[in-house]
C-alpha cells in the first residue's frame, strides 16, 4: 500500500518501518487454504523478512513513543520575587526529563488499541473455504529498496510475485 | 487523549457505541480516551456511515463519513 493511504487508513504508526500489503487469497471449491502468516515472505533485494506480529508492532511503537517522550526539554523561565531587602526579577532556564503528559501512542492502553487495531485489519490465520482477505506487515529496512517480491509457501509448492517497489516515506 | 476530526454532511447525528453524542456540526473535533470505538452518522434521510474507530492518545484522526443507504442500526 502507498505510504500515503496506510497513514490515512491506520491510526497505529506503520511507516516507514513497515510494508504494508492486502493479501487475499481464494480457495478452490472443495479445497481450504490453511492461512499461516508464517507462509509468507517478503524478498527485499535478495533478503528474505517475514511478517511482523502485531503484538511486536505495538510494542515497539509504544516504545518509541515513550523514547521521544523522554528527549529532554528547555523551558525559559521568568520569576519575581518580594521580601524585605526589595523587589527583585530572575530569568532563567529549566532542563527537564519528558515527564506530564503521555506522549502520541506511549501508553500501555495505546499499545492495545494498536494491537487490536492491526489484528482486526490482518490477514486472518487458519482453515478457510471461502475467499479471505486482510493485511500483511513486513518490517521495512532503513534503505529504499530496488526490488520487491511476494513469497508464499504452501504444501508442495511456492509462489513468487514481483511487486511494484513500496515507497517506505 | 486523542482527536477525531469529523467532515459530515449538514445535518447528521453522531453515535459513539450506539449511544447519541449530538450533532456533526457540533463535533466537527472530538476528544476521547485512547480506546477502540463504534462511529456511526446518521443524516436526516436515514443514511448512515458506520466505522471502528481507534483513537490513540496524542493523534488526530481525520474522518470523512460519507453515507450511504441502509446502514442506520440506531432505529
Amino acid at each position: 500500500m502507498d505510504p500515503e493511504v496506510v497513514r490515512s487508513e491506520f491510526a497505529t504508526s506503520l511507516t516507514p518501518r513497515y510494508y504494508v500489503l492486502e493479501v487475499a487469497l481464494y480457495p478452490a471449491k472443495g479445497e481450504p487454504v490453511d492461512v499461516d502468516l508464517l507462509d509468507f515472505g517478503l524478498k527485499v533485494d535478495g533478503r528474505l523478512v517475514r511478517p511482523a506480529t502485531s503484538k511486536t508492532i505495538a510494542a515497539v511503537n509504544q516504545k518509541k513513543a515513550n523514547a521521544r517522550r523522554n528527549d529532554v526539554t528547555l523551558w525559559p523561565s521568568v520569576g519575581m520575587s518580594t521580601g524585605t531587602w526589595g523587589t527583585g526579577a530572575n530569568v532563567g532556564v529549566g532542563v527537564g526529563m519528558g515527564g506530564g503528559a503521555p506522549g502520541p501512542g506511549s501508553t500501555d492502553r495505546d499499545r492495545q488499541v494498536m494491537q487490536t487495531e492491526l489484528d482486526d485489519r490482518a490477514l486472518p490465520e487458519g482453515g478457510f473455504e471461502k475467499p479471505v482477505a486482510g493485511y500483511v506487515y513486513f518490517p521495512a529496512g532503513r534503505e529504499q529498496a530496488k526490488q520487491v517480491e511476494l513469497i508464499y509457501q504452501f504444501d508442495g509448492g511456492e509462489i513468487t510475485i514481483p511487486l511494484a517497489v513500496p515507497k517506505t516515506k | 487523549m486523542g482527536q477525531i476530526r469529523l467532515d459530515a454532511p449538514k445535518g447528521a447525528t453522531v453515535y459513539l457505541d450506539g449511544a447519541l453524542a449530538g450533532s456533526a456540526e457540533k463535533l466537527r473535533s472530538m476528544w476521547l480516551e485512547p480506546g477502540i470505538y463504534e462511529l456511526q452518522v446518521t443524516g436526516e434521510d436515514g443514511d448512515a456511515y458506520r466505522k471502528k474507530v481507534y483513537v490513540l492518545s496524542g493523534k488526530t484522526l481525520n474522518i470523512r463519513a460519507a453515507l450511504t443507504p441502509g446502514k442506520d442500526v440506531t432505529q
